[in-house]
């Protein structure tokens, strides 16, 4: 079954360069915020994968959780300094 | 014509310029990334082997678990300084607010009842997970990290319903709360100094140390990490200034 | 190969499919409500037919037990979720997607 172990990583390894090289490309912030929390559930597969569970429980609660919550409130707190103006 | 011509001149060099910038950058990047990926295929067998020292002496630890063994007994010096770190950052984003305690508690302005009671039922649950992974730490992955983390998740989910009304700053016993990881830790490193060496627990007492320590950690930087999302400075406040 | 190891992979592959559904339904159907409609019920199913492939694998009963709360947990929280985003939809104005007229 090692191959399928390789390809599941590669294919890991692949969406996490491509999720985390459109987090910085898109436009709009909000996708972006997202496509981070994206890439912080995949990283915390990743970690799993590399057999550090502890890693991968912490990345996945405060990488995708609370750091995705601090963005998603900086972004809105953006978007109504905006419309303010 | 002349002018128009110059200046059509000059925007399509700028336009190269910035390809040109992102080009560079991108072939940088892999080419880097492609060496990083190259040497970590290629790294030589490390010289000392850590794993099999770490498990001969894991008995003296007082956690039967590697890794927490690591983190709060024989590397104790590190958690203790991340621990410092987070206070640091904390007190940062305190400074950055401004000491003024009589401002009015906020709050979500439109509750909602569905996010209200899914709260309200999952709030027990997050804090059993949170004291399981604690308590779990010892002998299994999890540990006082990690339980922080669904305890922050949990104060800030309870914020964001509309069933926690933060206050502007933190009162005195919150800011004990925010301080007391930190202190129990160096209080227990400093104690062990008497004995012996900084941080250096005696092995009969190791077990119930480390709990102790992780429990404190728990609370406080929950506490912290929590405290980073709800008293983040607010820019509709401050203008108000 | 035994017949609790057929019935995991059997139960995998479902998931597997019903994943993949649900991941097309994402991509192709035509506005919120309809996405939110699938991600709730479709992924769901999967989830909850790839932890039932996974419960004859488990050690002993907390770790079974342990599964069939995350995958509680899931449901409940998609649901809320969903329900949550369909409701700002809602408010910010978007209309459910309507079947355009057949010409006649």
């Amino acid at each position: 079954m090692n191959a399928f172990a390789t390809a599941f990583d590669l294919l890991l390894a692949l969406s996490l360069l491509w999720s985390g090289a459109r987090a910085l490309t898109v436009t709009d912030l909000f996708r972006a915020v997202v496509l981070f929390i994206v890439f912080g559930l995949l990283m915390a597969l990743a970690w799993a994968r590399l057999a550090a569970p502890d890693i991968a429980l912490a990345e996945a609660a405060i990488g995708a959780g609370l750091t995705g919550a601090l963005l998603l409130d900086a972004v809105g707190h953006m978007r109504a300094h905006k419309r303010e103006r | 014509m002349r002018p128009l011509m110059r200046l059509l001149v000059r925007l399509r060099i700028l336009a190269l310029e910035h390809l040109l910038l992102r080009g560079t950058v991108l072939i940088f990047s892999a080419a880097f990334g492609l060496l990083m990926g190259w040497a970590m295929l290629d790294l030589p067998a490390p010289a000392v082997q850590l794993a099999p020292l770490v498990q001969a002496h894991i008995a003296d630890s007082g956690a039967s678990h590697p890794v927490t063994a690591v983190l709060l007994n024989f590397r104790g010096y590190d958690t203790l300084l991340e621990i410092a770190v987070l206070l640091l950052a904390i007190l940062g984003v305190l400074a950055a607010r401004g000491n003024d305690p009589s401002g009015e508690h906020h709050m979500q302005d439109t509750p909602q009842p569905v996010l209200q009671l899914m709260t309200r039922g999952l709030t027990p649950l997050m804090v059993l997970v949170a004291g399981y992974l604690l308590w779990a730490g010892a002998f299994q992955p999890g540990g006082a990290f990690q339980a922080s983390a669904v305890l922050a998740a949990g104060v800030v989910l309870l914020y964001l319903a509309g069933l926690l009304a933060a206050p502007p700053t933190p009162g005195p016993l919150l800011r004990v709360g925010l301080t007391s990881g930190f202190v129990v830790f160096v209080v227990i490193a400093a104690a062990a100094l008497w004995q012996g060496a900084l941080l250096q627990y005696p092995p009969a007492w190791a077990g119930a140390l480390i709990l102790i320590i992780e429990a404190s950690l728990t609370f406080s930087v929950a506490l912290i990490l929590a405290g980073l999302f709800l008293w983040l400075p607010n820019e509709d406040e401050e203008a108000e200034e | 190969m035994n017949l609790v190891d057929l019935f995991s992979i059997v139960c995998l592959l479902v998931g597997a499919v019903f994943f993949l559904t649900g991941t097309i339904g994402l991509l192709r159907l035509p506005d919120v409500y309809t996405r939110l409609h699938v991600l709730a019920k479709v992924d769901n199913l999967g989830l909850g037919f790839t932890l039932l492939g996974l419960l004859p694998r488990t050690d002993n009963a907390a770790q079974a037990f342990k599964l069939v709360l995350v995958w509680l947990l899931a449901l409940a929280a998609s649901a809320t979720v969903s329900f949550l985003i369909a409701r700002r939809a809602r408010q910010r104005g978007i209309e459910p997607w309507e079947q355009p007229e057949a010409p006649s």
